[in-house]
């Protein structure tokens, strides 16, 4: 509804409400005396229904229960029709004295968007209506009105059956499914409030706390009314007030929303006082917005080109489908969506909180959406160097298959051809000799070799896992070493090099440089964490810059671990590495 | 015992190992380059012995050995073999119990050696 057609309806309502007030003594002069606050207390009600209605359609086009409560306000006027002296306007008039609880009905069930949710709440909503127009039209045929002030036009057109008597009868055991249904109205509302999530809670409360004592003062007047029920002295003086208190349950509603605008500027205190790290924000946007579930993604260029939305970390994050409870608002900058709220969506029944929050926490969301995309680059830099890592291992692997198929088979047929050759030459002594000498360096040449490939890719990490590798590692390492520990189960095969490696350079290191007398290896797996010790009782003042162990750090960082040297000079080396294996 | 069948993928290895063996007096009565063909060519000629390489193109010589093993009337006496380092398979040597011997050190002699259960020169657990 556009703003322009809200205020002629505002202005419209305005000559209703005047009209209605005006209306008995415009058209009978001789009007009174009238019971001042019963009177004030009835025009009050029908008045905050259109004006409280008016200003929930002003502020909250996008809702139609702002129109809604103006509708239940011109029913609760509809009555005035009757003091228009005509019989017909009378009879009109008159059977729609109570349509106003059926809107009312509706605009408690469909609260507060002004649509109904589901099928129970659109039965709940007909069964109202329904009734409602049953009793319209059983009252208009039966009614029989009786008045001190006989005049001309009290006459009801329609009353063409019974007597005032039955009417009443009819009244009275009808009173009960009324009754019923206001229950059932109340219960809906109550079962909406208990499946909200916090923030449609705060919504929906001031309704519940407004709308329950309505329910039970209608429930009381339509009882005492048909005389089930006694305290009409009391009802009467009590009026409508309560029905008048009604809508403030609604404006009370709307007045929040602009106490947590409030909250905005807190936000923005908050938000300057530090430097936000983008968590920090989200908590921040959930306290003000009273929505615990709230996220702010960030749209950051995508590996592959075009934009892709991540969280704070960086991680690759979907925008929620529709219908799964959370809404999404855009952040845009130069009309390109930069980041995106993720929440509640019963927030998006207040677009005015929402937009001042988002421009309270502008800087901060531009902000973080750097941070996270640096974050993502960052994600994108460690995810290229383990590929890079992988690559390098696989060609190492590529390689070692080569030696093996390639030289490494030509040698070994050299050495056969050389021993038979050694075998053929049995009478004479010089060239045997010298066979065998070929033999023996050919030998150490193959023997050197298989070192070659084993270094390049230790065969046995594939094949029979970290613990059998670094046992065999220990055996061959050149300083004596024991494994005191070593899990036997299966990690990656990126984990596994990389444990494997830092265990060989570090015993390398202890046999070549640090002159130890003995090294200790230590595995250990806690969660998701592989933890790698080896230690020695060398020279210590190793430099953890020297270029195998830097070359040993990138590979573990590679996989988003560390690696730490303790060297202190006379006591020995201890080398941990640190990696994720899984969980 | 002497009849010998020889399982490798690297043909020079087999001509070697063939001449080496017959000069030691072995008899070479099959040759097999992959895991399938071996199971086939033992089941065919019954040897008394299968100097087993422990990779295979199709195959993990340990899958093989067992398939032998399960050889019915009599099955033939493996030892395996390798150009790698011995130590890549230890763990399942032990654990399948068979000898091993490196291929430069593969002679007739060796292998009687192992097949008698006396020690195994680049064995696993030398």
């Amino acid at each position: 509804m556009s703003r322009r057609s809200l205020i002629l309806i505002g202005l419209a309502g305005l000559a209703i409400v005047i009209l209605s007030i005006a209306g008995p003594y415009l058209t009978v002069h001789d009007y009174g005396p009238v019971d001042i606050p019963v009177d004030l207390a009835a025009n009050a009600a029908g008045a905050s229904f259109l004006a409280v209605g008016w200003v929930g359609a002003w502020r909250r086009p996008q809702s139609r229960i702002g129109l809604l409560m103006m509708a239940v306000g011109l029913a609760w006027f509809a009555v005035r029709v009757s003091w228009i002296p005509n019989a017909l306007a009378f009879s009109v008039g008159a059977a729609l004295n109570n349509m106003w609880a059926a809107v009312l009905a509706h605009a408690f069930v469909s609260f507060p968007s002004g649509r109904l949710r589901d099928r129970r709440d659109r039965l709940v909503v007909a069964l109202a209506y329904g009734w409602a127009l049953a009793l319209l039209l059983v009252n208009a045929l039966t009614w029989h009105p009786v008045f001190s002030r006989p005049y001309a036009w009290i006459h009801n057109v329609f009353g063409v059956l019974g007597t005032q008597h039955l009417n009443a009868e009819i009244m009275r055991v009808a009173s009960v499914p009324t009754v019923a249904l206001v229950a059932v109205v109340v219960a809906t509302v109550i079962s909406h409030w208990r499946r909200a999530t916090p923030p449609g809670r705060r919504v929906l409360a001031p309704l519940v706390w407004s709308g329950v004592p309505v329910g039970v003062w209608f429930a009381v007047q339509q009882l005492s009314g048909v005389g089930w029920l006694g305290g009409a002295g009391v009802l009467a003086a009590v009026g409508s007030a309560p029905a008048a208190a009604l809508p403030f349950g609604f404006l009370i509603g709307l007045l929040r929303t602009r106490l947590r605008r409030g909250a905005v500027g807190d936000l923005v205190v908050e938000l300057g006082k530090r430097a936000a790290p983008a968590e920090h924000l989200d908590a921040a946007l959930a306290r003000v917005l009273g929505d615990p579930t709230i996220r702010v993604l960030y749209r950051v260029p995508s590996p592959s080109g075009g934009r892709v939305y991540v969280d704070a970390s960086g991680q690759p994050a979907q925008l929620p489908e529709a219908g799964t409870g959370s809404s999404v608002t855009t952040v845009d900058q130069g009309g390109e969506p930069v980041a995106a709220l993720v929440h509640d969506a019963s927030l998006s029944d207040e677009p005015e909180l929402l937009e001042a929050t988002v421009a309270a926490a502008r800087l901060a969301i531009d902000n973080a959406r750097l941070q996270a995309e640096v974050r993502a680059q960052l994600e994108k830099v460690r995810a290229s160097r383990a590929r890079i890592v992988r690559a390098a291992d696989v060609e190492r692997q590529r390689i070692e298959r080569n030696l093996h198929d390639g030289a490494q088979q030509r040698l070994l047929a050299l050495s056969f051809a050389l021993r038979m050759a050694e075998s053929a030459a049995d009478g004479d002594a010089e060239l045997k000799a010298a066979l065998g000498d070929a033999a023996n360096e050919l030998k150490e040449a193959l023997s050197e070799l298989r070192e070659l490939a084993q270094g390049l890719h230790p065969e046995v990490l594939t094949r029979s896992g970290l613990a059998a590798a670094v046992r065999a590692a220990a055996r061959r390492a050149s300083v004596p070493a024991e494994v005191a520990e070593a899990p036997e189960e299966r990690f990656s095969p990126d984990a596994e090099a990389a444990a494997y490696y830092v265990v060989s350079e570090a015993l390398a290191n202890a046999g070549k440089h640090a002159s130890a007398t003995l090294a200790r290896v230590c595995i250990r797996r806690s969660g998701g964490m592989l933890r790698v010790e080896v230690a020695d009782d060398g020279v210590g003042g190793a430099d953890a810059a020297g270029s195998g162990l830097t070359g040993l750090a990138d590979r573990v960082a590679a996989l988003g671990g560390t690696l730490s040297v303790a060297s202190p000079p006379g006591a020995g080396t201890v080398v941990t590495a640190e990696l994720p294996c899984g969980a | 015992m002497n009849r010998i069948v020889i399982v490798d993928d690297h043909q020079a290895f087999r001509v070697w190992a063939r001449a080496v063996l017959a000069a030691d007096g072995f008899r070479v009565v099959g040759e097999a380059v992959d895991g399938a063909s071996a199971v086939a060519e033992v089941r065919a000629v019954q040897p008394d012995v299968v100097l087993l390489d422990v990779q295979l193109p199709d195959a993990d010589g340990f899958e093989v050995a067992d398939l032998l093993l399960a050889a019915r009337p009599q099955p033939p006496a493996i030892v395996l073999t390798s150009s790698r380092d011995v130590s890549a398979y230890e763990a399942d040597l032990a654990r399948a119990g068979l000898p091993f011997v490196a291929k430069e050190d593969l002679s007739g002699s060796a292998i009687r050696l192992l097949m008698g259960g006396g020690a195994c020169p680049g064995g696993p657990l030398s």
